[in-house]
């Protein structure tokens, strides 16, 4: 799919979600893999969509996706396997969106939590997760092996 | 007793809608809500959050809220979440 950079905007985040959704397609990559992945990239965009230029000047946020196929490299792998990893980046406030601990989901619905859900999401949706902050860059990047 | 059907996506641009429709109808009195969710095949967070609101109202009034058709990858969405539990969920 290449880069795409965006307004980090909830329309920014569907102009992504698209080409994500086209290009997986596109790479035969299994749709119960795909929706996984398209619900990862859409709560973490919706993030920096909702908080990461907060109080800046409206519209000037921009967030850059890169979402690609690449060879599984780990022995546990195999031969031939494939993963996709798609990559966040943007120039908000520092922001590890791993951080926060996950939410307890044995608790009855009255005592949840409502934030946090989302993340968790991406944890257990995805294989690999990972956040730097480098030269003023939020750098988000998660995989998933395409079975 | 009010049947409402849910969208393919319920996603961050489809989830204020649903919300609102729920909203709207435990507001109007409703206490029995059927949920037909069988075009559905994608969640995120922000339509789990619109559930979970309806469900804790009807637990406060007594009410009910079944979501009915739903497909094996909207399950494993309410299973990993933990919601699997806390909604009910029709089998059929």
């Amino acid at each position: 799919m290449g880069t795409l950079t965006v307004p980090a905007s909830v329309e920014g985040m569907y102009q992504v979600l698209a080409q994500i959704g086209i290009y997986l397609e596109q790479e035969a990559c299994p749709e119960a893999v795909r929706r996984q992945i398209e619900i990862s990239a859409e709560e973490l965009l919706t993030n920096i969509a909702s908080y990461a230029y907060e109080g800046g000047e409206e519209g000037t946020g921009q967030m850059q996706v890169t979402c690609e196929i690449l060879k599984a490299d780990g022995p546990e792998d195999g031969g031939g396997q494939k993963k996709v990893r798609i990559l966040i980046k943007d120039r908000g406030k520092p922001f590890d969106p791993f951080a926060r601990t996950d939410p307890d989901i044995r608790l009855p619905i009255e005592e949840r939590p409502v934030g946090g859900l989302g993340i968790y999401m991406v944890k257990r949706f995805m294989d690999e997760v990972h956040y730097q902050y480098e030269d003023g860059w939020n750098i988000t990047a998660i995989e998933k092996r395409i079975q | 007793m009010t049947e409402i059907k849910t969208a393919k996506k319920i996603d961050a641009a489809s989830a204020p809608k649903l919300d609102a429709r729920l909203k709207e109808l435990l507001a109007a009195g409703e206490t029995e809500l059927t949920v037909d969710m069988e075009e559905t095949t994608y969640i995120s967070s922000v339509g789990l959050r619109a559930f979970v609101s309806a469900q804790k109202k009807l637990n406060k009034t007594g009410g009910s809220m079944v979501l009915t058709h739903v497909k094996p990858c909207i399950l494993e969405i309410f299973e990993v979440t933990g919601f699997a539990g806390v909604l009910t969920i029709s089998e059929d």
